[in-house]
């Protein structure tokens, strides 16, 4: 079995299915996950007397856990069992496009890896501003890919297009951990946003987005986290609105932009999400941005956020 | 559920509920019900003074210290107040 080697969220992943968007990884020791594909058969279910069901996505996504395991099963053909810490079983239909598995795995299989043990990222973009990176959160819908595909066209460089993985090390400081070089665009925002780049970004089946690798745009360092931006929308508003949250509202504005959070409590990860949350809002600077509803606002808030740091209204 | 604090009851945090501080803010979860609480800025205040167990009467007091207030309405709005926080399990009463 011919193995595979990645450098995703900071780990030295093995999988022994060859991710068509990604550069292997020179290093090969040290491995921190193994991902197995197809070799083994996965069960429909969990059904022990611990195990606990969860359906997530109009029932697109069943989830199963137990004091050991998570299964996950999505209805496009992926089930991935996650046993231990480093290790995870996945099996496909074989007629998955190839970008389509990859996709769920480093989204959705991932994600919840990062979870079980324990570690949050902010359901977000990120982006290189100076020495430091700024992240733009939010629901799926207000803005935040749009602002992602707008600095990748830009020139702006990206540590993550979606899911921001923050590291509090133990002098608190908080650092955002590059993801993976891949940016996904939907055809909305390639149509409307990308000026410069369209030839670079090509389709991803089944889901109907298109990806482009990142190149010299990925950063692949650490950067430590400046602010967070959380995005939403309202018909109250004719222009954009900029507030510094404070006390309570940080905490809340992590809690519902936390990557997954709706897994949290099948994880049992919820005292540690609290404690993350917790210690990130007490020692990051955090912004609400409100949008009208209607209409592309994307260039605004790059410049507001990224041009200078501290946002007008 | 609890109608009246005296000044002898003593009263302390649920240890079983998490809290932080952000900015002088007191955030409550409750990890059976994955419920979280903010509290306004008062809340707070009497939250984190209740370090310890006290009895009623001495967070009243310390209360008094802090606030412009009479015994009469302090010892009335902390009762209500705690007659929540209790009703919710977030403290108990002896």
């Amino acid at each position: 079995m011919h193995n595979y080697t990645y450098f995703i969220f900071g780990y030295t992943i093995s999988t022994n299915f060859k991710l068509p968007s990604l550069t292997q990884h020179r290093k090969t020791d040290n491995i921190d996950l193994n991902v197995i594909f197809n070799q083994q058969r996965l069960p429909e279910c969990l059904d022990d007397e611990n195990s606990r069901h969860f359906t997530f996505h109009n029932n697109t996504l069943d989830l199963w856990t137990n004091n050991d395991s998570l299964l996950m099963s999505y209805s496009i053909g992926i089930k991935a069992l996650i046993k231990s810490d480093n290790e995870i079983f996945v099996d496909t239909k074989n007629n998955l496009p190839p970008k389509v598995t990859q996709h769920v795995l480093l989204q959705g299989i991932l994600g919840l890896w990062l979870l079980k043990r324990g570690e949050f990222a902010i359901h977000g973009c990120t982006i290189k501003k100076g020495d430091s990176a700024v992240i733009f959160a939010g629901v799926s819908g207000v803005g935040k890919s749009t602002i992602a595909a707008a600095c990748y066209d830009l020139g702006y460089q990206i540590l993550s297009d979606d899911v921001s993985l923050i590291e509090l090390t133990p002098n608190s400081i908080p650092s955002v951990i590059p993801s993976f070089p891949i940016i996904k665009v939907t055809p909305e925002t390639l149509n409307k946003v990308i000026q410069n780049k369209a030839s670079n970004l090509s389709p991803i089946p089944v889901i109907d987005k298109y990806e482009a690798r990142l190149g010299d745009q990925f950063h692949h360092n650490k950067l430590k986290l400046e602010a967070v931006y959380c995005l939403s929308t309202s018909d109250k508003v004719n222009k954009l609105h900029f507030e510094a949250l404070s006390g309570g509202e940080k905490f809340f504005s992590l809690l519902s932009n936390t990557y997954r959070n709706f897994m949290i409590d099948a994880t049992n990860t919820g005292a540690k999400h609290f404690d993350f949350c917790t210690k990130l809002a007490s020692i990051t600077n955090i912004y609400s941005i409100t949008r009208p509803t209607k209409g592309f606002y994307y260039r605004e808030v790059i410049k507001h956020t990224l041009e200078s740091f501290v946002p007008l209204d | 559920m609890e109608t009246t604090f005296s000044k002898e009851n003593l009263v302390s945090r649920n240890p079983q509920i998490l809290f932080s501080v952000i900015d002088n803010e007191v955030v409550l979860m409750d990890i059976e019900s994955d419920r979280y609480v903010q509290l306004d800025s008062i809340a707070s205040d009497i939250w984190i003074t209740l370090s310890e167990e006290m009895t009623f009467g001495e967070l009243c007091t310390e209360l008094q210290n802090k606030y412009d207030v009479s015994e009469e309405t302090c010892h009335q709005n902390l009762s209500e107040f705690l007659k929540e926080l209790s009703a919710a399990g977030y403290v108990t009463k002896k």
